[in-house]
């Protein structure tokens, strides 16, 4: 099944917006220090993609850079971060592989091995799997087709993404594509967690 | 009553439009070619458009889906270590000292 999925290469305001897609965008795992050395475990992605609300990112940034004429009477709306999900290129997916160069004991953190082709992999591609979602492109977008995994998102600053914006910033997915994908993220995380099945307690 | 969608100004009475049209064919010379090479000779010409012998040279546009192929990055680690400078203060007193 091919899904399109329109992408408008407009910016909004050169403003952070839910639906956009960046590439390279640090995720800082952990920050320690040790006899007089830092260290910042930072993660590089490829690809991420914004998750948060379009409205409170447009508020946010009406707070962080108002308009001199609309000065905003207090702090109310500021964000203190994006929410984001990583794109992953659906060959990796399918292939396990999408996170081998990351360790987990030493090893390459290695990841469930799907057929494409199969019932699963079928499923994941027409966007029935709970917990990932594809996204095929129109040939005239230089992405190859991407999985968002649900599992995976992770929060950036505000202010770093405004930052890298100019460089880093790839397209947007269109409205409609947009709100699917969001609306799919929000089922996922509000979904209820059941304990697995148990034998009923035998009552003779 | 009239039919609203009966227009007679588009009916052409005999001798007028049909016999202008009929006027202005060019006249056949010669003798007409054989159905089967008639279709043939179409069909080449058909081929040349869809098979040029010469390849096309190879436009940006064409390679949009090959493009598609570059992104091969995965995420990866990309730490940053420093070492903490002494403060300024610190510094000044030890020299101080």
């Amino acid at each position: 099944m091919i899904r399109a999925c329109d992408v408008c290469m407009e910016d909004v305001n050169g403003r952070v917006a839910q639906g956009d897609i960046y590439k390279d965008i640090h995720f800082i795992e952990d920050v320690s220090q040790d006899h007089g050395v830092i260290e910042v475990k930072r993660i590089l992605f490829p690809y991420v993609v914004v998750l948060t609300q379009d409205c409170d990112l447009q508020q946010d940034f009406g707070v962080r850079w108002p308009n001199p004429e609309r000065m905003p009477k207090d702090q109310d709306k500021r964000l203190l971060s994006v929410l984001v999900a990583p794109l992953y290129n659906a060959e990796h997916f399918f292939a396990g592989t999408h996170l081998s160069e990351l360790r987990s004991d030493g090893k390459p953190i290695a990841m469930q091995k799907i057929k494409r082709s199969g019932t699963k992999g079928e499923t994941i591609e027409s966007n029935d799997f709970p917990r990932y979602h594809f996204l095929k492109f129109a040939d005239d977008v230089q992405l190859v087709d991407l999985v968002v995994d649900f599992k995976h998102y992770f929060s950036v600053n505000v202010e770093y993404l405004k930052r890298v914006r100019p460089t880093n910033y790839k397209c947007k997915i269109a409205e409609l594509f947009r709100e699917n994908l969001c609306l799919r993220f929000g089922n996922f995380l509000a979904r209820i967690g059941l304990p697995d099945a148990v034998e009923a307690p035998s009552t003779t | 009553m009239t039919d609203p969608l009966f227009r007679p100004e588009y009916v052409g009475s005999e001798g007028t439009e049909a016999t202008e049209f009929v006027k202005e064919r060019p006249q056949l010379t010669g003798t007409p070619p054989a159905p089967e090479d008639a279709a043939k000779s179409t069909i080449k010409e058909l081929a040349k458009d869809y098979f040029p012998k010469e390849p096309k040279p190879i436009g940006a546009g064409d390679l949009r889906i090959e493009s598609k192929t570059y992104f091969n990055d995965k995420p990866r680690y990309d730490p940053i270590r420093a070492r903490i400078l002494p403060d300024e203060e610190d510094d000044t007193s030890e020299r101080t000292a």
